[in-house]
C-alpha cells in the first residue's frame, strides 16, 4: 500500500521525464514503451522516464521520446540534484510486444528493453528489479521518496493501448 | 550416427548458404541505415553549432535596434509622426524577438522532457481569430489577405478540450510560416473543422511550395531550406520541429501537402483530451492497488 506521507502526484506522459526534488507518486502507463525508474537511497530521491523508441535518428527534436536520450538525461538530472551515480539503483518496466512482428529488428518493445539494459550497464547503474516484455500493458506508480514501484498488468489487449 | 546421403548434404549446404546470404543482406541494410542515421546526427550536431553562432544575428541585432529606437524616443529626437513609426518599429522587432525566444524555450522544454499537458475547454475559433489579429501587422507588410473559414463552427465558436497554450504555439508557427513564405499580395487560407474526437486545422499559403525531397526534412530541428548567404528568412529552423512534437503531444499529427509553385498546406489534427486526466488516473489507481491486484517492486 502507498505510504500516506506522499501527497504530491504526477502523471508522466510518454516522451517526458520527471525528476522532482520532493517525493511524488508518479503514474504512467506503458505498452511497448519503457520506463526506467532510478532511485538514490542516500538522498532518497528518484526520477523516471518514459520513452517510446530506442534511438534518436536525427529526425525532429532530440527529445526523451528516444531511450538513448531519455536515460542519459534522467541520470544527468539526478546528478544535478546531487546524486552520485554509484548510489543509483534502477527498476525497469514495459517493453511489451505490440504487434506480432517476426523480424527481431522490428520489435520495438524488445529493443527498448535491451537499450535500457545496455545503457544502465554501461553507466554502471544496477537493475534491482524489472518486469518487462510479454503481450501486456502495464500501469506503474513510482514513489520517488521510497523507490517503491507498484505495478499492475493491464488485462486489455495491448493493441488497444496506444502508448 | 545416421548416414547422410549426398542429396541431403547438398540440400543442407544450400540452405545454410541461403540463410547466410539473407543474414548478410539484412546486415547490409542495417549498416546502410546506420550510415544514414550517423550522417543525420552529424548534420544535426553541426546545425546546432551554427544555431549558437547565428543566435547573435537573430537576437542581438533586433535587440540593438530596439534599444537604439527607444533611446531616440526618450531623448525626444522625433516628432509625433516619426515617433509613432519608431514605436511601430520597436513593436515589430520585439514581436519577432518574443516569437523566436518562445520557440527556443519550447524546443528546450520539449528536449528536456518537461512538456506536460494542461487541458482546458478551448474555443479553437477564438484562438485562431486571436492569432490572425496578432499577426495582422506581418500580413499587412506583405499585403496578404488572411481568410478564416470555420467550417466546424456553430455560432462562431468551435469548442474543443485540449492544451490551449500548446495548440496556440502550433498554429502560431504555421501561420508565421504561411506569412513569411508567401508571395506578396497573395492569400493565407485557414480552415478548421471537427471530425469525431479530432480537430483539424489547415493553413494554406500561395508561396513557391516545398519540393518533394525536402518535405520530410523541414520537420527536423535547425533545418531551413535556405542557408548561408542565400538565407532570406528569419528564424532558427525550430518552428516546424516544435510544431510536430507539440502536435504529437496533443495526440495528433501535422502533415504537409504542397504543389510546387502553388504553395503549401499544413494540416494539424489533434485528439480531444479528457480534462483533469491526471486526477482521474490516480484516484482510480489507488483503489486498484489497495485491493490487491498489483505487484510491488
Amino acid at each position: 500500500m502507498m505510504p500516506e506521507t506522499v501527497e504530491k502526484t504526477h502523471y508522466l506522459m510518454a516522451g517526458n521525464l520527471f525528476v522532482p526534488e520532493e517525493a511524488h507518486l508518479v503514474t504512467t502507463v506503458l505498452g511497448s514503451c519503457v520506463s526506467v525508474c532510478l532511485w538514490d537511497g542516500i538522498l532518497r530521491i528518484g526520477g523516471i522516464n518514459h520513452y517510446m523508441l530506442p534511438f534518436w535518428n536525427g529526425e525532429g527534436l532530440a527529445s526523451p521520446k528516444y531511450g538513448n536520450i531519455a536515460t542519459a538525461k534522467l541520470i544527468e538530472r539526478l546528478q544535478e540534484l546531487g546524486s552520485q551515480k554509484r548510489n543509483l539503483r534502477a527498476k525497469v518496466f514495459g517493453g511489451g510486444i505490440v504487434l506480432n512482428v517476426k523480424n527481431p529488428f522490428m520489435n520495438i518493445g524488445e529493443r527498448n528493453i535491451q537499450l535500457a539494459e545496455d545503457q544502465l550497464k554501461s553507466e554502471g547503474v544496477p537493475i534491482v528489479s524489472a518486469d518487462t516484455g510479454g503481450n501486456v500493458g502495464r500501469k506503474i506508480i513510482f514513489n520517488t521518496g521510497t523507490g517503491m514501484v507498484l505495478m499492475k498488468k493491464l488485462t486489455r489487449q495491448i493493441d488497444d493501448i496506444r502508448i | 550416427m545416421d548416414r547422410i546421403d549426398d542429396d541431403m548434404l547438398i540440400a543442407e549446404v544450400r540452405q545454410r548458404f541461403e540463410e547466410s546470404r539473407i543474414a548478410i543482406a539484412n546486415l547490409r541494410t542495417m549498416t546502410q541505415n546506420l550510415e544514414a542515421v550517423n550522417e543525420k546526427l552529424r548534420q544535426s550536431e553541426s546545425l546546432k553549432s551554427d544555431f549558437l553562432s547565428n543566435i547573435r544575428n537573430e537576437i542581438i541585432n533586433p535587440l540593438s535596434s530596439i534599444l537604439g529606437l527607444a533611446r531616440q524616443l526618450i531623448d525626444k529626437k522625433a516628432d509625433g509622426r516619426t515617433a509613432q513609426e519608431m514605436a511601430a518599429a520597436i513593436y515589430h522587432e520585439a514581436f519577432d524577438l518574443d516569437f523566436q525566444m518562445r520557440n527556443i524555450f519550447t524546443a528546450a522544454e520539449l528536449e528536456a522532457g518537461d512538456a506536460g499537458l494542461s487541458v482546458a475547454n478551448v474555443d479553437a475559433a477564438a484562438l485562431i481569430r486571436g492569432l490572425v489579429a496578432a499577426f495582422g501587422h506581418k500580413a499587412a507588410e506583405k499585403r496578404l489577405a488572411v481568410e478564416f473559414d470555420c467550417r466546424g463552427c456553430s455560432g462562431g465558436a468551435l469548442p474543443f478540450k485540449t492544451d490551449p497554450d500548446k495548440l496556440q504555439k502550433v498554429l502560431a508557427n504555421l501561420l508565421a510560416n504561411a506569412i513569411e513564405f508567401n508571395l506578396e499580395g497573395k492569400r493565407v487560407l485557414i480552415a478548421a473543422w471537427r471530425d469525431g474526437d479530432r480537430l483539424h486545422i489547415s493553413i494554406a499559403d500561395e508561396g513557391i511550395g516545398i519540393p518533394e525531397q525536402h518535405r520530410k526534412k523541414v520537420f527536423d530541428r535547425f533545418v531551413q531550406l535556405e542557408t548561408g548567404i542565400r538565407k532570406r528568412h528569419h528564424g532558427h529552423g525550430l518552428g516546424l520541429s516544435i510544431t510536430k512534437a507539440l502536435a504529437e503531444l496533443l495526440g495528433g499529427t501535422v502533415s504537409l501537402a504542397s504543389e510546387e509553385g502553388k504553395g503549401c498546406v499544413f494540416t494539424v489534427s489533434v485528439t480531444e483530451q479528457e480534462a483533469g486526466r491526471d486526477v482521474d488516473v490516480l484516484s482510480g489507481d489507488g483503489n486498484e492497488f489497495i485491493f490487491g491486484e498489483g505487484t510491488s517492486y
